[in-house]
């Protein structure tokens, strides 16, 4: 299964740690690969090259993760609330070390990769401590995730988006 | 090789967009803790620290970034901490990491503005009225337009 098809199905309406919040799911309405930046893209995979990746100065890990705060024109365009007077986010981008990408040992690995690093645009933190979407090989016992978890749809539910309508 | 990773070579972009519901809810990612100031993440603990704190270890660090491209201010938020930089601040100038860290974000942020005109344009030419089975307000793009685009 593939890294979106995996976020798709283990962040599906219903689930008991959403309690009722988006009843249908975390949808993915849309994946292209355009090179285009839409007013309805939220996350950007940008595959660097060896240059591009350096130039960064990202290091020598596999992702790096840059959210943008969204003008308020964007929400204005599209009518979205804005809680606590602020707008949101428009779009994260996630810059990708192609080279360090292709030489991981497997097609699992890579899957899990982008499930961690696009974890970041809906607001997770890197971190080790429990064994989690925001676990990055950061030690020896921190390994990627293979998909999302309970304990992940929990966060995101009880403490990234308290605010939230969940309409 | 995943799915993703063949469909798009090197320079190319994946692009997901969410369903409308998620994309206002990225939208509040920065204010899950109502604070006044995107600088405190939602699950984080970890001490807020200035460019003058940000060391060689600090850029080494992995790391996620918040940009506000209206402010000029850069959210760096590491494994042990989060820094606050600011455009304007002379400290942050001052700093080779943090002033590498800065000119990267608003390349970024140039990007962003880049695209969103290029939308908005589309839009206002075609005299948009509904994207993405949602109402959109024209005017708004319109000013923004005015307003932000070369």
């Amino acid at each position: 299964m593939s890294a979106i098809d995996t976020i798709r199905s283990t962040t599906q309406g219903g689930r008991s740690e959403f309690r009722g919040a988006w009843p249908n799911g975390i949808g993915i309405s849309r994946v292209a690969c355009s090179g285009t930046v839409e007013n309805d893209t939220d996350i950007v995979l940008d595959y660097m090259n060896p240059t591009e990746w350096s130039n960064a100065g990202h290091g020598a890990y596999g992702g790096h993760e840059h959210s943008s705060v969204a003008p308020q024109a964007w929400c204005d365009y599209f009518g979205f609330p804005k809680v606590g007077g602020r707008c949101g986010i428009h779009p994260s981008r996630i810059h990708l070390n192609t080279s360090r990408i292709l030489g991981y040992s497997s097609d699992t690995t890579r899957r899990n990769h982008l499930i961690h690093e696009t974890a970041h645009s809906f607001g997770f933190l890197d971190s080790c401590s429990v064994d989690a979407i925001s676990n990055n090989t950061g030690s020896s016992s921190c390994t990627l995730p293979a998909g999302w978890i309970g304990l992940d749809r929990q966060e995101l539910r009880d403490h990234i988006y308290p605010g939230w309508r969940y309409s | 090789m995943t799915r993703e990773a063949s469909l798009c070579s090197h320079r190319l972009r994946t692009i997901l967009s969410i369903a409308a519901v998620m994309g206002a809810m990225l939208g509040v990612t920065v204010v899950a803790n109502a604070t006044p100031d995107p600088i405190t993440a939602p699950q984080s603990d970890r001490p807020v620290k200035n460019c003058d704190a940000f060391k060689q270890r600090n850029d080494a660090s992995e790391s996620q970034e918040l940009f506000d491209g209206a402010t000029g201010k850069l959210v760096i938020t590491t494994e042990d901490s989060i820094f606050v930089l600011d455009e304007a601040s002379t400290p942050c100038k001052d700093n080779p990491l943090t002033k590498r860290r800065l000119e990267h974000a608003r390349r970024i942020e140039d990007e962003n503005v880049a695209a969103l005109c290029k939308s908005f344009r589309q839009a206002i030419a075609e005299k948009r009225t509904q994207e993405k089975g949602r109402p959109v307000n024209l005017a708004a793009a319109e000013k923004y337009v005015a307003e932000t685009c070369n």
